[in-house]
């Protein structure tokens, strides 16, 4: 993987990540901020997305119980008909996941069974490049189909960050974009410039600013996220100051990491795309209660964060997707948890046209080398996103040939 | 340089007119090789060449920076270790060896630690066990410059290791695969360089390997005794058999030769094979002995090349490390849990790297959070009053006036880093306000003092 990452940081740094910016350091929507409310029209439609990291045991998120062939799968991880969220008669979401099975009652949850892609890849990291970038041939992964999104449109100076990512570590691959710097927050607390007078941030900021003849692509780099980063800063720190309410969220770290984009949006930013994950899904032992707790935390987190929007009546603008690199064999491994797989559910929660079960279960009686086959690629589930809900044509984006599945209005 | 015959690359180094033995090259060797290094050894290095100054790297000085000699140093250091228990929280682990980086005077053997960290990347975050995160820490220190073989087969009986991939209850009736993938694809081959079946068999191999209690532990009625084939080997094979295939393999030198040009020579440009295949023959001629082909690199022309230098974003570690050695901040130093909290902000906690993958690195340590955080790291240690006086170590190497106290801060962190726009920049603050704490600021804060 790591050569294939390195690839990918070699060819954004060749391709313009890098590149000076036209004439001006600072990245347009971060040059003025005055009036960025404004400008950006509220009305604008919002994607969250969650990467579940590590790869997801669908058969146990989305559980076929009814269905012949689970019960023979899995025996020290099996969960009865008895004790699942119901959804259908032969399925049911996981007993912790009663949170989102409220969503699915209120018509506010899809779930897209047997999701995947061809020749599926059984490295976490190979399988999140390819979730992450779209694309499946070796080599292209430049940039993300996140960043690539954001880079269809031109970000108009004063606007806000188009897009954001809400988390610790690097910045996920699918945002990774060749014009704009996408800031990288996990709290507010920290995500400031401690400088104890303005002279001294002046300063520190004219350092970065000033030209460099040289024109080093990593140094051009490294002073676009400098000034990205004071900017951001004091914009999301001007913003966020007003809104001080209660929190009724639970005090879990993704529901923590929702509750700073539920933040960000009440306070009228104009960023349209969240990104976020939760980790920890690489059960290959002991899973039940590892699983357990994580997909807890998933519907529990957004299950608060849909309340919140809901209250601020900001839950119609703003849809959820939430996927894993791959789920996992069909078949449970001897240290009660499982090894990689390949085809899974994947989520998609918000105004959706069509609750509940899209596309059929995977079959247990026609596997791939003990893994369920995929009937739904997921960049199928992405082109419903981009066209129908973001209004960005996917085909620009994900190439031709990947056609919306009707999981929104059409746009 | 990189289009020059490989062999040329990698010849022996000697300084000439286009590539003289000078302050900036004296730094860049402390930066790759070590964490930066205090003036009184830049001097001294510079003075001695670069023969003796990387010797020297390679063997460790005699002393630490606490002044105790490195024996007891490492006595010391080791034995502090011990006296943790298994629940010692994470930030402990994190301080005392940056600690330990601070003060060693082995700066080599602690980056290539670390270097064996990232690469058998494992987290205490799972593990949940400091004891057996600080025997891993010991296993990698014990080799980093030793035998490849050795650690390749030690790490497979690792009980931190084998926790973290989940394999700790390797039974017949279900293999597990995870171990047997990631000792391919992460730790000696690379991918593409085997197949499913190949993990698949290799798991068999590895059944009746079990943690009993903390301890690696083999039991033969849960070991598949039958014949297995991996990667074109074909025999009743055991866990301890697979190591030496791998390291049949000629993707395995190469593999890690390449890691290795990551961290001394580029993390930004892909080597192909052409570049790397003189020292990873090198490694792989000398029965993987480590030392061959980190000094191979560290004493290459490439290495020296003007192209090589600054071309690296030093990682959090690096960076608090390196500017603590740099500024002399011992006596006493920065809180070293504090220290380890500032490098979880930059995105690096030591002991629990995100993924068995280890850190990005590159250009992924660098998001606007990180930037943030590297800035207010330093201006909080140049807040420190009490621990760094910029005017008191200037002082001591005589740099006095205004002027010059800005020359030797530039001499110390960035040499011939800053354009001549940044010189002046820097040298009139110095002028201006008469406040060396200003000067400090901006050359610690600036995008050139993020790059090794």
């Amino acid at each position: 993987m790591r050569a294939d990452r390195r690839d990918f940081l070699k060819g954004s740094l060749a391709a313009s990540t890098l590149m000076a910016f036209g004439d001006g350091t600072i990245p347009g929507f971060l040059a003025s901020s005055a009036k960025a409310a404004s400008d950006s029209a509220p009305s604008d439609k919002i994607l969250v997305v969650i990467q579940l990291i590590g790869g997801n045991d669908g058969l146990n998120t989305v559980i076929p119980h009814g269905i012949d062939g689970y019960s023979k799968y899995r025996q020290a991880l099996r969960i009865s008909s008895a004790q699942v969220q119901t959804v259908t008669k032969e399925i049911g979401l996981h007993p912790r996941m009663s949170g989102m099975a409220k969503l699915h009652e209120a018509g506010q949850l899809s779930i897209i069974q047997g999701v995947g892609y061809p020749n599926p890849d059984r490295s976490h990291f190979r399988s999140m490049e390819i979730w992450e970038t779209a694309r499946t041939e070796t080599g292209a992964l430049e940039t993300g189909w996140l960043g690539r999104t954001l880079d269809a449109r031109i970000v108009k100076p004063g606007e806000d960050a188009p897009g954001l990512h809400i988390g610790g570590g690097s910045l996920p691959l699918g945002l990774r974009t060749k014009r704009t710097e996408v800031p990288s927050l996990e709290n507010i607390e920290q995500y400031r410039l401690n400088a104890d007078n303005r002279t001294s941030r002046d300063a520190i900021r004219d350092v970065a600013k000033m030209d460099r003849p040289g024109d080093d692509p990593l140094l051009g780099f490294l002073r676009r996220n400098s000034l990205a980063a004071y900017e951001s800063s004091r914009r999301i720190e001007e913003m966020i100051k007003s809104s001080s309410e209660s929190s009724d969220y639970p005090k879990l770290r993704l529901a923590k990491r929702l509750e700073l984009i539920a933040k960000v949006i009440k306070a009228g930013f104009g960023t349209r795309i969240y990104y976020t994950s939760l980790d920890g899904f690489d059960t290959h032992a002991n899973q039940l209660g590892v699983h357990e707790n994580l997909l807890g935390e998933l519907s529990d987190s957004v299950s608060a964060f849909h309340r919140d929007l809901t209250t601020a009546g900001q839950a119609d603008r703003v849809a959820i997707l939430a996927f894993s690199e791959f789920g996992r064999r069909v078949a449970e491994n001897a240290s009660r948890g499982t090894d990689h797989g390949s085809a899974a559910p994947v989520f998609v929660m918000g105004p959706v046209a069509k609750p509940g079960l899209v596309g059929d279960h995977p079959k247990f009686d026609d596997l791939d080398d003990g893994d369920l086959k995929h009937h739904t690629d997921f960049r199928n589930v992405y082109a419903s996103i981009l066209d129908d809900w973001m209004g960005v044509p996917s085909r620009d984006i994900l190439g031709p040939g990947f056609s919306p599945l009707p999981l929104f209005k059409k746009a | 340089m990189r289009a020059l015959d490989p062999l040329q690359c990698w010849s022996r180094y000697e300084p000439d007119d286009s590539a003289p033995w000078n302050l900036a090259r004296v730094a860049h060797l402390h930066r790759r090789a070590g964490f930066a290094a205090p003036w009184s050894v830049l001097q001294r290095d510079l003075k001695e060449g670069p023969d003796a100054s990387l010797e020297r790297l390679i063997l460790g000085e005699s002393t630490s920076s606490d002044g105790t000699t490195a024996a007891e140093f490492a006595t010391l250091h080791n034995g502090l270790a011990t006296q943790l228990g298994g629940n010692a929280e994470a930030t402990r682990l994190q301080a005392i060896w940056l600690y330990r980086m601070i003060f060693t005077p082995h700066p080599l053997l602690e980056r290539m630690t670390m270097f064996w960290h990232n690469h058998f990347a494992t987290s205490i975050t799972k593990v949940k066990n400091a004891v057996l995160m600080l025997r891993q820490n010991a296993l990698f220190r014990t080799h980093a410059l030793g035998d490849f073989r050795t650690l390749l087969t030690e790490i497979g009986r690792d009980p931190a290791m084998l926790v973290w991939l989940d394999s700790t209850e390797n039974r017949k009736a279900k293999p597990n695969e995870n171990y047997a993938r990631e000792v391919m694809e992460l730790f000696a081959l690379g991918r593409g360089q085997y197949s499913e079946k190949d993990i698949q068999e290799a798991a068999r191999a590895l059944t009746g390997w079990f943690v009993v209690k903390n301890r690696f532990n083999i039991l033969p009625a849960q070991h598949d005794d039958g014949v297995k084939t991996i990667l074109g080997h074909t025999g009743p094979f055991t866990g301890d058999d697979l190591p030496k295939i791998l390291l049949e393999q000629p993707s395995c030198g190469l593999f890690v030769v390449r890691k290795l040009y990551k961290l001394f020579i580029s993390d930004l440009d892909e080597p192909n094979d052409a570049l790397l295949a003189p020292v990873a023959n090198a490694f792989r001629r000398a029965n993987y002995d480590i030392k061959v082909p980190v000094q191979m690199m560290l004493g290459s022309r490439l290495f020296y090349d003007g192209s090589t230098l600054r071309k690296r974003v030093k990682s959090p570690v690096e960076y608090v490390v390196g500017m603590m050695r740099s500024l002399e901040v011992l006596r006493p130093t920065v809180s070293t849990d504090k220290l380890a909290q500032a490098c979880e902000q930059m995105g690096q906690s030591l002991y629990s790297p995100p993924s068995v993958a280890g850190w990005d690195g590159g250009t992924a340590w660098i998001n606007t959070t990180a930037m943030l955080a590297r800035t207010n790291t330093a201006l909080g240690l140049i807040a420190d009053t009490g621990r760094f006086s910029p005017e008191a170590l200037a002082k001591m190497y005589q740099a006095r006036e205004p002027k010059d106290l800005a020359r030797f801060y530039l001499d110390l962190l960035v040499q011939d880093g800053f354009e001549p726009k940044l010189v002046e920049r820097v040298e009139a603050t110095a002028l201006r306000t008469k406040d060396p704490k200003e000067v400090v600021t901006l050359i610690l804060t600036a995008p050139e003092y993020q790059l090794a």
